[in-house]
């Protein structure tokens, strides 16, 4: 996944009302593509029937 | 005064004081008294209530003078990462925002606390917002590593390992997101506890990630935390994510002598990554010391840590950046530069992506179940894959963003992804590097089955002495042992 740092700034500026500076664009932009990538690799583990308030459910149906 | 008291294991000296042995009073003045030496040298402390911890250690003394024991903590004192709410005292979460925050309510923990019969010593250092694993605080300054100055005390809750290893308190909770029990633990010789996710409440607790935030006992033994989980461990309306499960009763965890019939699970070779000679060393023996113990030692997969990692950051900073979003926009510069880094990336995070890992964790923690907890009772892995830094290269305040998370990312990427999948995890001291700092492995559980990891510890514990080092101020290595096993 490639993350422009035009778009962290667009993001930050119109979604979030939040500035930040170039240098710091273009360092968050390779870490949400890392952090954005890592999700939608492992996108395809998931099916519509899985909820994301499960996971407590889980820990008490596996607990010993 | 004698600060021997001081040195006396939280077990100890709440059966002590119950017998009346000694008092309260005595035992709350030593550990003043070795605060005042060791308090330069480490800066642990956040803020100190002499007074008010001598006045509640006079007052349960009167009262077991009349025949009323409050709880199993009666006079014992304590004190606590400054996250935790005590109303109407300030609770500052290690940062410059909220050094003037009193809370109006306090936190479920304390309340225990209390009602258990401990005396609040003050509230301890921390890293800023709880969002860092060496334990550096530009706001209240850097909290030191108790054997040696030189290194880091480890993070987030470097103060709460700090006062337990220089034997200032007897026990203390902190909070772990994504190593902050476990690895300032590790960092300085004592036994830390991370919980399973809901055994212990959150509510009053200053969030760094509701997803991830445990809560659990920093002490000088594994039976030490066991008394303080018995404590605080249990249902809390006010916390959602809060569970009912029952812990099984103290004795029956210490009852055997042996762990015959433990499965212990060991990742398989390359698994880990890099590991320090020493760090490698000091595993592979106690490794053997728990099979001379009767444990059978297995290889197990352990898939993927990284992608477990990577999930569990995309929630943490998702969630961070929630809470913290208006002071990001309005009081920017009053966050320390490498915090704020941390942070900054779940503002452009998509929600979507934040929904898929919350339904990632559940799907990675059952295969975790499914396949690398599979016929093993317990998962053995370092805390930290290599020996504990030193304060200054690791002072990543104005360093890059991308090295920021590099420092980060290596201390906690054994650690981080047990907390995605929410299970039980204990830091147990098992050797000490070259320079004498100390080394901890790792035993992760089955949900709920804190009781198992205790157990194996405490074992560990009745035939090694790590735990029993106790640092000192003449030298930078440990010179004196307590209550050596024999």
């Amino acid at each position: 996944m490639k993350v422009s740092p035009e778009l962290i700034e667009q993001i930050g500026k119109q979604l979030q009302n939040f500035s930040i500076n170039e240098s710091r664009c273009t360092e968050l932009a390779l870490e949400v593509a890392r952090l954005a990538g890592a999700v939608l690799d492992a996108r395809s583990r998931l099916g519509f029937n899985d909820d994301p308030a499960d996971f407590r459910g889980l820990l008490e149906r596996r607990s010993r | 005064m004698s600060t021997d008291l001081a040195l006396m294991d939280l077990s100890d000296v709440a059966a002590a004081i119950a017998a009346r042995r000694v008092t309260s009073l005595a035992v709350t003045e030593a550990c003043l008294a070795r605060i005042r030496i060791w308090q330069p040298e480490v800066n642990c402390f956040i803020r100190l209530d002499e007074a008010a911890a001598l006045e509640t250690a006079r007052q349960c003394d009167l009262e077991l003078a009349r025949g009323h024991r409050r709880g199993v903590l009666h006079g014992v004192p304590l004190a606590h990462k400054d996250l935790f709410y005590r109303a109407g005292r300030i609770s500052t979460a290690g940062s410059r925002i909220l050094r003037d925050y009193k809370p109006d309510f306090t936190a479920t923990v304390l309340r225990r606390l209390d009602e258990a019969g401990s005396v609040d010593l003050g509230t301890l250092n921390m890293s800023e917002f709880a969002a860092g694993p060496t334990g550096h605080n530009v706001h209240y300054g850097d909290c030191r590593n108790a054997f040696d100055r030189t290194c880091v005390a480890g993070g987030s809750s470097s103060g709460s390992a700090v006062a337990v290893a220089a034997r200032l308190v007897y026990g203390a909770l902190g909070t772990d997101t994504g190593a902050s029990i476990r690895l300032p633990a590790a960092a300085n010789g004592v036994t830390g506890l991370k919980p399973t996710y809901g055994r212990v409440s959150r509510h009053g607790v200053f969030p760094r990630s509701w997803s991830l935030d445990h809560v659990g006992p920093i002490a000088r033994t594994a039976r030490d935390c066991a008394i303080l989980l018995q404590v605080i461990a249990g249902y809390d309306e006010m916390d959602a994510s809060s569970s009912a499960q029952k812990l099984p009763p103290i004795d029956k965890v210490f009852s055997q002598t042996r762990l015959e019939g433990l499965r212990i699970g060991v990742p398989s070779d390359g698994a880990l990554g890099d590991l320090d000679t020493d760090v490698a060393a000091a595993l592979m023996e106690a490794k053997k010391i728990l099979e001379r113990l009767g444990a059978t030692v297995r290889t197990v997969p352990f898939t993927d840590p990284a992608q477990m990692f990577q999930v569990a950051e995309v929630l943490a900073k998702s969630e961070g950046a929630a809470i913290h979003r208006a002071w990001l926009q309005d009081r920017k510069q009053e966050y320390s530069n490498h915090v704020r880094i941390r942070i900054e990336a779940g503002l452009l995070i998509p929600a979507t992506q934040y929904i898929d890992a919350q339904r990632l964790r559940t799907v990675l923690t059952a295969r975790f179940l499914d396949e690398t907890m599979a016929g093993i009772d317990a998962l053995y892995l370092p805390v930290i894959p290599f020996s504990v830094p030193n304060i200054h290269e690791t002072d990543i305040e104005r360093r890059s963003g991308e090295e920021v998370l590099r420092v980060a990312g290596e201390m906690t990427r054994l650690t981080r992804p047990v907390n995605l999948l929410g299970l039980p995890a204990i830091s147990v001291p098992c050797g000490f590097c070259n320079k004498g700092v100390p080394i901890a492995f790792q035993l992760v559980g089955h949900p709920f089955d804190e009781a198992t990891l205790l157990r194996v510890a405490h074992l560990y514990q009745q035939t090694t002495n790590f735990h029993r080092q106790v640092p000192s101020l003449q030298s930078t290595s440990a010179t004196q042992v307590v209550g050596a096993n024999e």
